[in-house]
Formats: C-alpha cells, structure tokens, sequence
C-alpha cells in the first residue's frame, strides 16, 4: 500500500503522477492535512490499516504513472453504462477506448491494478470526517445512497476537478464542478450566477444550459451540481455552428451603444488594470501592457455596437451539443459574462471550430474566424466598424484571460496558448481596428 | 385528382431510397440530353414576399407552361444566377433543368401552341448582377416583376426571416441595424462575382421595397417589351385579371385558374407591425413609389 497523504504528521510520497498528485490536492487536500481523510493507493484498495475506514474507491485508469481517469468502484454493469455515456460527445478514438474499458469493467474487473481509497479515522465520527467530502456530499445532495463518479485527470493551467455522477444502476444524475484555489474559486462562482441568471427565464427554446441542482462551499471550496445533459446529446462538430437564433435567443440582443460602455469591456479593463498593479504579473507583463494598449483604442473607440444580454464566454464544440429534439445545450460557464458586445460567442466559435486556437497564427486565425462569423455578426446588426470593435474586445478577453492564467501560475508552462500567440492575436485585432477606422473617415 | 396531384400523393408515400434513386435517374438523363432543352421562356424575378410563389404555382397550372423538369419534384427555381451557381455549374447544367425540345414539341402538337418553360426566384430582380447573367445566357427570356406596397414588403420579409429563425432583432431594431448589416455588401459583390451574400438577400427589409433602380437595372439589360411589372395587389385581388394579362405578355392563350388561394405567407401574417415603423417607411418610401410611378407611368396606389 502506498500512502499518499496521511493525517497531520503523517508522510507524502506521492503517487508518481504530478496530475494525480495536484487532482487528490484539488478534491480531498484540506481534509487530509486536518486529518480527516486519508488516501491510499493499493492494488484492491479494500483494506486499509487499522484505525481507518474505506468511504470510498476509485479506480485509477490507465495507470497512476499516466492517470487520465478516476472511475467510482461500483457495480460491474454500472460502471460499463457509465464508461459508455454520452458516446455523442467524444470523438471516434476516445469512443473506442471507452468501450473497450466498459467491456473490462461489464466482464472483468478493469486493466488498472490501482484503487485509490478514501478512508476516514475509526476515531472520529464518520459524518464529522465527512462534512466536506465532496464524493459524500453530492450523494447526499442527489439523494442517492452512494454513486459511481467519473473524474478526468485534467492537465490545464485552470485545472479543477468535475465529476460526471452515475447511480449504482449507471444512470446519470449530475455534474460537479468544484474549485480549489482563487483562480477556480471565481470560475466556479461565475458558472454558478450565469447558470442561474438563465434559469430565471432568458433560457429559448432552441438553446438552454443544464439546470442548477445544488450550489455552495464543501469546507471553503465552491463547488456547483448541475442536472445531467440528456444521455442523446452529440457533440456539435467542425463549423456546425450554434445557430444565430439559438444564440440571440439565449442572449438577446438589449441596446447599442459603444463598447466601452458595456459592463463586460468594463469589468475586463479593471481586470487588466489589476493585473498590472498587482505585480503578479511578471510573466504576462508584455502582453498585459499590449492588451491595455488595445483597450484605449476598444476604449476611444465611437462605434456603437449591439449589446447581448450576456456571452457564454468560451462557445466551442465541445462546450456544445445537441439532442435528438434538436435542443442546443451549453455548459461550461466559467467564462460567461452580462452586458457584452455581442457576436463575441460567433467568433470565439469560428476561431475554435477545427479545434483548440493554434500556438502560432493566431493573428491570422483571428481575421479567418472574424470572416467566418461575418453573417452572425450581421444578423446581430453589426456592420464592419462594429465588427473589428468587437474583434478587438474578444482579443483583450483571450489576452487577459491567459496573462490572467500565467500571472496566478507564475508563468506560461502548461498554455495553450503561448504569450507569443496571444501578441499576435492583439497585434491582428490593432490592425483590423485601424484598417476600419481608415476605411470610414475615407 | 389532377396528374400532378396523383404524383405529388405517390411521391409522398414512396421511401427515400427510391426517391434518391428517382433523383439521382433523372438528373443524370437531364444532363445527357441537356443539349436538346432550351433556357427558359420567362423568369418571375421578384420581389419577395410580393407573391412569387403564389404566381408560380397559378401559371404552373397552365397546360402550355412547364416548370421545372421533372416536375413531380415541385422546384421553384434552379437558383442558377445565384454567384456560387453561376460561377461553378455550367450551363448545360442549368439547361438541364427544363424540358427538352421533343416534349415541347409534342406538346405543341396536342395544345396548338408553343409550351413555354420558365422558374421563379425573387433573388434575380435584387442582386444587381444577375440582369447581365440572364441577358448572357438567355437573351430573349421574359421576366415578371410583381411589386407590392413596400411597407407591407418589408413587414413580411421581416416576418419569414422572424419564423426562420435568423432574426434576433425587432423590426424597428432590424431596420435601424439595416445599413450596418448592409454595409460593405454591394462592393463585396462587385468585386467578388462568385460571392453569394445571404446578408444581402436576408436583411434587406427596407432597401429592397426601392423598386426603381431594380426595374432600371433589368431595362439596362433587355427591352421594356421583356419585362412586365405588376402590382402584387392586383394579383391578390383579382387573380384570373392579372394571370390572363400575364398570358397575354408571354403569347399563351388565357385560361381558368382552378383555384385562386394564396401560397407562402409567412405563419405570422396576422401579426401587425408597429405603427411607428410603419410611418417611418411610409415617409421613407414615398419620394421613391412617387419615382416608381413616374417611370412606369402607372398608379401603384401606395
């Protein structure tokens, strides 16, 4: 048995996976340094010393050294219908491998020889040691008496741990999102107030987002629990957009005005403002001088543009799918804000329709996808002066978004998107402003 | 029950398969004859929302005219003018679409008349480019133009795009946005000729109801004795008057219409536009209309 982390006092010795590691900090590290967890990585995981009880195992796949999932140990044929989920959304690959590991799981026990264990002192009241495990409390909350979660090993710079929840029958019956540090802690309150704010009525028809099914702090963590999206939804593929009428019939469009004065541009400087005062953002110093350069020219800027009501704020297929009725969902929230400029969802979409923004030719990505979300924009009312405005705006939201990512992990490792990329990006969005200033006074 | 109704009950209860099958068949011995079918007689060439539709399927009752081959498929138009069409299918193509010169003859033989052909696409009287084209391809087609009360053009054009699903705005909105919309498209389609604006031929509302320089622009082009325009009032009003005038321009001989109804209006037609649009475009339109009338030198009645 390898011990992870015990209670106070106890030894680190780390699972071998630096994204295990930052995953079981993420969902379990304040319990355990207080003693009220502890983890264990072992071949069954059913034991453990004495003085401790199992709550809960999760299997570790493919391997600790290279984990890509946390699979709850729960009934065999559970686990499969779990595994296999949502087929609509992943690719062909992923498919494959899912199956694969669902016809492990449905006829014998999974490739992976590690449980990770979740134990809590015999000592202590078990509801006690218990008050903020998240694996407990979102049972609790779906009023199931236990569950199979399925939690991704995740590898980004705003990483945070979410959990698909299948009952002991496989069926799914919600989605947890739970933050760990500062940075998190405002995604997950953000997705939290978007998520509602639609629920209280601006949802159409044609697009709507999963509903909210619990939200609050687990210790001091937030964490939002939100219904399951319909097991028939298929991942919207390549340049299938979401369509011009589900998106203004989600956020419509409310006034025109310039974009300066729109709340999100707003709250977007006084962000870049922090960030450079803050002194935290060494790493990203470059590129937040050049975004606040753009955002006096976002800032003089005399074009009146129509305003929606809200941005999702990172519309991309795999944030984005359709079920058999023809219902658009989105889910993925984090980023979402009120009182945009609007189209800004149509040109994030273009940018990533072929997949995640490249780490090079961004500048040129950013006049592709601003030509590809052209007739959305239109439809929104947006002539060309308008546009490259907007262009400009959603610019400085990707550049401070990542110099906000790099300022808080002191650097660019693990971006997407490099410092050099998002530059070129606000260099694009300069040039397209200036082309269209020229081109009216002429 | 007419032919045409028969085809239309067979076809919708034949499985796809054999329908694709029906397609793929017919097309492929469309294009290997193509040679021997003529471009069309006439267009109906607009405008939208003024009744094309609605003309289309009272003149396609007419014994001596053909629409579309093969007719069970019901096609309006070919959309061959369109600059994506126009620039990658050829004409063997778009002739491929019509009756071949043996039926016509065979027909002529049983009528005691030339059969004529035609397709109706509201796009061709608006997108300044296509005139050209037609004279190009066709230079003896007729075209129809219905012209209806701007206003209430503009209204319905709102209205289909509304029910499409690709209006986000309010009509006093969409028509404050419609410049902006606009803007940049007329030159975008003047130096790219295969470039198709959806935008152009989508949020039009207002700019589209100036009917002048769109008659102007087919004058340009062909003899006024090829164009005849019509009131889209007149023909809600009084349907057999305005069909039998039309069979009078094209050389057909008149004939009973066996039934008058509307076709295409919008699900929302009920609905009312608002008042302070409504006046706006009233004052908009009327040097325009005032123009309209002088150069057709007719009474529009708006």
């Amino acid at each position: 048995m390898t011990t992870l982390l015990t209670a106070a006092g106890g030894t680190t010795t780390g699972s071998g996976s630096e994204h295990l590691d930052r995953l079981i900090h993420q969902l379990w590290g304040t319990d355990l340094a207080a003693g009220l967890l502890r983890i264990d990585l072992s071949g069954g995981g059913r034991k453990t010393d004495p003085g401790w009880e199992v709550q809960h195992r999760l299997r570790v796949l493919p391997s600790t050294s290279s984990p890509h999932l946390l699979v709850g140990v729960g009934p065999r044929p559970a686990t499969a219908r779990a595994l296999t989920a949502y087929r609509g959304l992943r690719s062909r690959r992923r498919r494959v491998a899912r199956v694969v590991l669902a016809l492990h799981a449905a006829t014998r026990a999974l490739p992976s020889r590690r449980v990770l264990s979740v134990a809590t002192p015999t000592d202590r009241p078990t509801h006690e040691a218990l008050h903020s495990e998240p694996l407990t409390q979102f049972a609790v909350l779906l009023d199931e008496p236990s569950l199979i979660p399925l939690c991704g090993v995740r590898r980004g710079p705003n990483a945070k741990p979410t959990l698909q929840l299948f009952t002991t029958e496989g069926r799914a019956v919600g989605y947890a999102k739970l933050a760990w540090n500062p940075l998190t802690e405002g995604m997950v309150l953000a997705e939290t107030a978007a998520v509602r704010c639609l629920a209280d009525g601006s949802e159409s028809s044609a697009a709507r987002s999963p509903r909210v099914l619990g939200a609050g702090r687990l210790g001091n963590r937030p964490y939002l629990l939100t219904e399951p999206l319909p097991r028939d939804i298929v991942q919207l593929r390549g340049r299938q957009a979401v369509s011009t009428g589900a998106l203004a019939g989600l956020f419509p469009v409310i006034r025109r005005d310039t974009a300066a004065r729109t709340g999100q541009v707003a709250r977007l400087m006084g962000r870049l403002h922090r960030l450079a005062v803050s002194g935290r953002s060494h790493a990203a110093a470059e590129v937040v001088a050049a975004a606040r350069y753009l955002g006096e020219d976002v800032r003089s800027a005399t074009a009146v543009v129509p305003v929606a009501s809200r941005w999702h704020g990172d519309m991309v297929p795999w944030n984005a799918g359709r079920d058999r009725a023809g219902t658009t969902w989105l889910w993925d929230w984090e980023y979402s804000e009120p009182d945009a400029p609007a189209g800004m969802d149509a040109l994030h979409w273009h940018l990533n329709a072929i997949g995640p923004m490249p780490a090079t030719g961004t500048g040129r990505q950013l006049r592709d996808g601003a030509e590809r979300a052209r007739p959305v924009l239109q439809a929104l009312g947006a002539g060309p002066q308008q546009r490259a405005v907007i262009a400009a705006v959603y610019a400085l939201t990707i550049a401070e978004r990542n110099a906000a990512l790099a300022a808080a992990q002191v650097g660019w490792r693990h971006h997407e998107l490099p410092a050099e990329a998002v530059l070129d990006l606000l260099a694009s969005a300069r040039t397209l402003l200036q082309r269209e200033r020229k081109s009216s006074a002429t | 029950m007419s032919r045409m109704a028969q085809l239309a009950s067979l076809k919708s209860r034949a499985p796809r398969w054999l329908l694709d099958t029906a397609d793929v068949t017919s097309r492929g011995a469309a294009l290997a004859t193509a040679a021997n079918r003529p471009v069309p007689d006439f267009l109906i060439i607009g405008t939208k929302r003024g009744g094309t539709t609605s003309l289309f399927k009272y003149l396609a009752q007419h014994p001596g005219v053909l629409a579309l081959y093969p007719q069970p498929r019901d096609k309006k138009s070919t959309d061959y003018y369109f600059s994506h069409k126009f620039n990658t299918q050829s004409e063997r193509w778009y002739r491929s679409h019509f009756h071949t010169e043996a039926y016509r003859r065979l027909l002529h033989s049983r009528l005691g008349y030339r059969p004529l052909s035609f397709e109706a696409s509201p796009y061709y009287v608006w997108d300044p480019r296509i005139a050209a084209r037609v004279r190009q391809v066709a230079p003896g087609t007729k075209a129809i133009l219905l012209v209806r009360d701007p206003v209430k053009r503009a209204w319905s054009h709102y209205q289909e795009r509304v029910q499409n699903g690709v209006e986000p705005l309010d009509f006093e909105d969409a028509l404050a946005a419609e410049d902006d919309r606009l803007a940049g498209e007329p030159e975008r389609m003047a130096d790219d000729p295969s470039y198709h604006s959806t935008t152009w031929d989508w949020y039009s509302y207002r700019r589209r109801g100036v009917y002048l320089p769109q008659v102007q622009r087919w004058h340009a082009c062909f003899p006024a004795t090829q164009l005849l325009v019509l009131r889209s009032e007149d023909l809600y009003r009084h349907t057999q008057a305005v069909v039998d005038e039309i069979c009078d321009f094209l050389g057909l001989p008149r004939r009973e219409l066996s039934t008058t109804r509307g076709y295409n209006s919008t699900l929302r037609s009920g609905d009312e536009p608002p008042q302070r649009a409504v006046r706006a475009l009233r004052e908009y339109y009327r040097p325009h209309n005032a123009a309209l009338e002088d150069y057709l030198r007719m009474s529009l009645g708006w």
